[in-house]
């Protein structure tokens, strides 16, 4: 048979279980916007029955655990689909950089620059001895060359960004993963699966949300807490060990190489996260523009130099350049040293004659002949469809990035419906565990006045 | 059932509105710069076909140029020729007044002054100037097109042309319509039996009174003028087809702006519907959360 006494433990551990309950909501309360957080939920228990050879007597209320509310499930989803959001967003804002700077719709860019650059041969072919005509070829080809190299060097920016932005990165990526070996560690001593340290946990997930922006992230859970961290198989934190990322830059004909290295120097290739869309603007995407855009302007060079060469100047020489012939990219293509002294050398008469200018009629025609891409495009045609690719490029990047958003949202939603506070259930837990609370007390008191009641009969 | 947090709601909420100024923001640039096509990624194989097109359009502006220039030098050409049409008019009736035997030897000379003023004027008109070199030398702008030998008393003995002015003036009226504008004078002005020669020769024949030269002169005459006017009247007929290949430009460029504007201009009246419909969604949205996230138990606690 139980004793008074037994009641009063009943009461002192269902009043102890109650403040455990107001404790872990007030902390749901304060942290009901952080979304970092894990809902925490009290897990009562049954205390250790009571045997007194004929009753088995309950002995009130124990806390079991205080659980962390969390889906494995949603976490790996919402980890694989953040690195693809990550590349699509990163690929979506360098492409707006690119749209920007190659956005001929208004009117101002090099398809523009080309059409007048044809034009002025035309009008001085039409008034061949025209001094102005010929400083109006000059200078319309000296804008056309501007804008080569303003296209050049704003990609070039642009590839230089990203570099940076990469850097900088990588050393957010290192960083957090040796604050997550360096919690692997802290969990390892400090939590276990019956009393776990939920901040600890909040913190480390709260990391591989962050590192799953940069790379593609699943993880392994150990026994002792801990997480083993890989991206696309290849192992990034296991235990307390943080395998870190290394960049190398090389020099390839003039052309800087970067390329994402292991921590063993093994070159690798990610399945997403925003490295990978880096590397993939910095190694793939801005040199094929690069490339297009310096095609264009090497075969302008050599197919008016080509024609000009044949051609009679003013003072009746031959073989004049009119473009630099040591400089066949869009970063370098300049007048030839002829043309930029003297307008006269530019050479329009195919018969000696200065009032000849059916040379510069021949330029003019360039302009529809298929010279580039295995005799399919013209000069033109070439720049349009290469401002088309850049729209399309950025279309996609632009059309992913919110789909995507779109799917990370939905599997945020999903999470943070396991996860996240719902203040109106924590009031109505406030008011439950108040309540109990309360009537915890009145045990007490009842058992308080019952001793009273046996002492008075002293 | 799915669980609904605050963190949810507020997240939801923040993300709703936003979506409406994006498309608020879209509709509005729409709307202020009245086009659709703003960047090539609002619609990339449009964007290329819009630059295509004002390629299309800067060629034919080109053309429609030449061809302004074009009806210029015709018109001095023709203008010119008709002149020299009639200069040739005016020897031939002095030359058939030379023939007639009731003309006297004094009235002959008095023919040969009158010949001598219009070789003369002849001459000026020959070598005429235009703001690119001369009407009549080709693509020769060194010099006046037709040297002149005169004798002692100063009249003109002989002329010839200065180089080679037989060089032509084109303009490209289309990628391979080539119009020549410039006057074809071989055989008329230079070369065998031309009008420098016979007007020389009917002067020459007029003064010293030889009926058969000056018949000899009469025929060439002739045949002169029949040229001059086959030249006039094929000037003519250019002159026709740059008007109508005028014609033509004007028609296909405006029919290029037509597509152009198709391909880049927002339809105002729809753009500014979207941006009223989006407008209220966005108000909607902006009531409805300030309603729902004001609700909370915690005003109901006491």
């Amino acid at each position: 048979m139980p004793g008074i006494q037994d009641i009063l433990a009943i009461g002192r551990r269902a009043l102890l279980a109650q403040q455990i309950g107001l404790q872990v909501t007030g902390n749901n309360i304060a942290n009901a916007q952080n979304p970092d957080y894990s809902r925490q939920r009290v897990e009562f228990n049954q205390a250790p029955y009571l045997d007194t050879g004929m009753f088995k007597f309950g002995t009130g209320v124990e806390v079991q655990t205080i659980r962390r509310m969390r889906d494995e499930i949603y976490d790996g989803q919402f980890w694989l689909e953040n690195a693809t959001l990550g590349r699509w967003e990163v690929g979506q804002k360098y492409a707006a950089l690119v749209e920007g700077a190659f956005n001929d719709l208004r009117g101002t860019g090099l398809s523009q620059l080309l059409n007048e650059f044809w034009n002025a041969w035309m009008e001085l072919g039409n008034h061949p001895e025209d001094p102005s005509m010929r400083r109006n070829v000059k200078m319309r080809a000296e804008q056309l060359a501007s804008k080569f190299h303003y296209l050049d060097g704003q990609l070039r920016d642009i590839r230089r960004q990203a570099k940076q932005e990469l850097q900088s990165d990588i050393q957010r990526v290192n960083q957090i993963l040796k604050q997550i070996a360096q919690l692997n560690k802290e969990i390892s001593g400090n939590s276990t699966a019956s009393y776990p340290n939920n901040t600890l946990l909040d913190e480390r997930d709260a990391l591989l949300d962050e590192l799953s922006k940069y790379v593609d992230v699943t993880i392994r859970q150990n026994e002792n807490g801990t997480v083993t961290v890989l991206s696309s198989y290849h192992v990034l934190v296991d235990q307390t060990m943080a395998f870190e990322f290394q960049i190398r830059s090389e020099n390839q004909n003039g052309e800087e190489q970067i390329a994402l290295l292991l921590y063993n120097g093994e070159e690798v290739e990610l399945e997403g996260g925003k490295l990978q869309g880096l590397i993939d603007l910095i190694q793939e995407q801005i040199p094929a523009f690069l490339n297009q855009l310096d095609q264009i302007a090497r075969n302008l060079i050599l197919e008016v130099n080509k024609l000009h060469e044949q051609f009679y100047t003013l003072d009746g020489r031959t073989g004049i350049s009119f473009f630099a012939t040591d400089a066949l990219t869009a970063g370098t293509i300049q007048l030839s040293t002829d043309i930029q002294n003297d307008v006269a050398n530019i050479a329009i008469s195919k018969n000696g004659q200065k009032g000849d200018g059916s040379g510069a009629v021949d330029i003019f025609k360039l302009r529809d002949q298929r010279v580039l891409n295995d005799g399919t495009s013209t000069l033109n045609e070439a720049f349009e469809s290469l401002v088309g690719e850049i729209g399309q490029f950025a279309l996609h990047m632009e059309r992913n990035a919110e789909n995507q958003a779109n799917v990370v949202h939905m599997i945020e939603n999903r999470r943070s419906s396991v996860m996240g506070v719902n203040l109106e259930e924590e009031f109505v837990n406030l008011i439950r565990y108040q309540n109990a609370f309360g009537a915890a007390s009145k045990v007490i008191q009842v058992v308080d006045e019952m001793m009273q009641t046996v002492l008075a009969m002293v | 059932m799915l669980r609904t947090t605050s963190l949810n709601l507020s997240r939801n909420f923040i993300r709703n509105f936003n979506q409406h100024l994006v498309r608020i923001a879209e509709y509005q640039e729409q709307v202020s710069s009245g086009k659709k096509l703003n960047r090539p990624s609002d619609n990339p194989s449009d964007a290329v076909v819009a630059l295509n097109i004002r390629s299309y359009r800067s060629k034919i502006e080109q053309y429609l140029r030449n061809i302004e220039d074009g009806q210029l030098r015709l018109n001095l050409a023709e203008n010119a020729l008709n002149d020299i049409e009639d200069v040739t008019v005016r020897a031939r009736d002095i030359a058939l007044m030379g023939v007639n035997s009731t003309v006297n030897d004094a009235d002959r000379q008095g023919m040969a002054i009158e010949v001598n003023q219009l070789l003369e004027h002849l001459l000026t008109l020959a070598n005429q100037k235009t703001t690119d070199g001369y009407l009549f030398g080709g693509t020769q702008t060194e010099a006046a097109p037709f040297d002149v030998v005169r004798n002692k008393s100063g009249e003109i003995e002989s002329v010839a042309p200065h180089g080679d002015i037989s060089g032509k003036l084109v303009r490209y009226v289309g990628p391979d319509n080539a119009v020549t504008v410039s006057a074809d004078t071989e055989n008329l002005l230079y070369g065998d039996q031309n009008l420098f020669q016979t007007l020389i020769d009917l002067r020459d024949a007029l003064r010293s009174g030889d009926q058969d030269k000056i018949n000899e002169a009469l025929g060439s005459l002739n045949e002169l003028h029949d040229r001059i006017l086959g030249e006039l009247s094929e000037i003519g007929s250019k002159s026709q087809y740059l008007q109508d290949r005028k014609n033509e430009l004007d028609m296909e460029s405006f029919e290029y702006l037509e597509r152009l504007s198709d391909l880049e201009d927002a339809d105002l009246t729809e753009s500014l519907i979207f941006l009223q419909q989006e407008e209220i969604a966005y108000q909607a949205a902006l009531a409805m959360g300030a309603e729902i996230l004001r609700n909370s138990m915690v005003n109901f606690m006491k």
